[in-house]
């Protein structure tokens, strides 16, 4: 149970904290389009990536406790 | 009575056709020409491609004041255009449409594919990046066309490279979505087609990428379909667990996500048989029609021929090919850790062409193996590209809006 709340609240912050970089970085003015592609790039696959690993949890935990 | 100018007037359409803009109506009605022959003779996505090469004939008759009569303030197409697709409704539509004809339970049953739909969105973001790259070259390789002019504008290139990133996913309501997102009017009509145009050739496209990234024995590869038992009850709550969790998570991918799991719901629940029957047939249709002859209408010659709806399309087939790309390799990477092997082709079933691609994917696996059935994996992972497609969509609105200062 420890690690699952470990796992969920990783997952639940990293999306939070690539908010926050993206915002910082959209403030830097001198930024290039391909430094702005390569966040967008990152935080995207990255964000897809997490929030999918989500559904999955949320699936195994929806079939541990409806069995 | 001046006789050669009521001639003039009379014959207004035969006089525009033999100027040079009638050679460019002439060369779009060649296009649609091309699209109504893929739907009547190929049988490649009818239902879309047929509409959207009349609305591009429509599109591009000779004007009346102006504009062509279906396009100008009043004319029918525009009309559809502000009510359903600048306000990002028939997306909408098509999507609680589409969630009352998805079946969640393969997925459900098997949740071990849905990191398909994450590694199948690859191709949106490589050919982000290539956009990223090539767009901006576009105004010096044609510096005479003052259409191009707004490809020197970063903000501009981005929005742009987002839309054509999505094509990649072969989900046409998230494309559409994104497009109009960012009020890419001008290029709504080489963007669809393209989307919805790859959608129809998953058949003719998919095969030859696996085949060139995978080997016979790869895709011999028998798979064991362990399924748990899925109940009613996690049938109902998933809809409404996704919503809400995606929802919070990527706020942008809402209207998507929402209904498509309200339309999810309404097929679920038990309760609501005659509505998820209207959802599945006349809503579908209903909207696909309008949808389709409206983005024809976006089709107008002076707009889509230009050098950019050429890099459209080559860019949105680069995405498409990237994405099946992704999934096959992203499978190919977990197999180098596995003791139970994954058939590699199961991964290029990760994107949103539901559920043309993981026929497309079964039917090769019979083909290598005529006892090998691997269409329940296919099918979970192709709808796990779904739920993929629309997150990745809501991703790059909310990073590119974040980093344009929006």
């Amino acid at each position: 149970m420890k690690k699952l709340i470990a796992i969920l609240s990783m997952l639940f912050a990293v999306p939070a904290l690539a908010e926050e970089t993206a915002q910082a970085a959209a403030s830097a003015t001198t930024m290039s389009l391909m430094t702005k592609g390569l966040i967008v790039t990152a935080g995207g696959l990255g964000g897809v990536f997490l929030v999918l690993i989500l559904f999955f949890l949320m699936i195994r935990i929806m079939h541990k406790f409806l069995k | 009575m001046d006789f050669s100018l009521l001639i003039q007037e009379l014959f207004s359409g035969v006089f525009y056709m033999m100027s040079l803009d009638g050679f460019k109506t002439a060369i779009m009605f060649i296009i649609a020409g091309i699209l109504i022959a893929l739907a009547i003779v190929k049988d490649y996505e009818p239902t879309l491609l047929l509409p959207i090469g009349f609305g591009c004939i429509l599109a591009n008759l000779p004007p009346v004041d102006g504009f062509p009569s279906v396009l100008g303030e009043a004319g029918f197409l525009s009309v559809l255009f502000d009510a359903g697709i600048a306000n990002e409704l028939f997306p909408v539509l098509i999507f609680i449409a589409v969630g009352a004809m998805i079946d969640f339970s393969p997925l459900l049953k098997d949740p071990s594919t849905i990191f398909f739909g994450a590694a199948a969105q690859f191709g949106i973001f490589a050919t982000f990046l290539l956009s990223l790259l090539l767009l901006p070259l576009l105004p010096d390789l044609f510096p005479g066309n003052e259409a191009l002019a707004s490809l020197r504008d970063s903000d501009m290139v981005m929005k742009l490279a987002s839309a054509i990133g999505i094509i990649g996913a072969a989900d046409g309501p998230t494309t559409l979505y994104v497009a109009n997102h960012f009020q890419l009017k001008d290029y709504m009509g080489p963007i669809s087609v393209a989307a919805y145009s790859y959608m129809a050739l998953v058949p003719v496209i998919q095969p030859p990428v696996i085949k060139v990234l995978t080997t016979r024995a790869e895709r011999m590869i028998r798979m064991d379909y362990q399924e748990e038992r899925c109940s009613k009850t996690t049938l109902i709550l998933f809809p409404i667990i996704v919503t809400v969790v995606a929802g919070i998570l990527v706020p942008m991918s809402a209207p998507l996500v929402g209904s498509l799991m309200f339309g999810n719901l309404i097929r679920e629940c038990g309760v609501l048989e005659r509505l998820s029957k209207t959802a599945q047939n006349e809503l579908a249709n209903l909207v696909t029609i309008v949808l389709g002859i409206t983005i024809g209408g976006t089709m107008v010659a002076d707009k889509f021929l230009d050098p950019t709806t050429i890099m459209i399309l080559a860019l949105g087939l680069f995405a498409f090919v990237f994405d099946t790309a992704g999934g096959v390799l992203f499978a190919k990477f977990l197999n180098l850790f596995r003791k139970k092997k994954i058939n590699p082709m199961v991964g290029a079933a990760g994107i949103s062409a539901f559920p043309m691609s993981s026929r497309v994917i079964a039917k090769m696996a019979l083909k290598e193996d005529p006892s090998n059935f691997i269409l329940m994996q296919s099918t979970s992972a192709n709808v796990s590209g779904q739920l993929g497609s629309i997150v990745a969509g809501g991703m790059v609105i909310t990073l590119v809006t974040m980093l344009l200062g929006g």
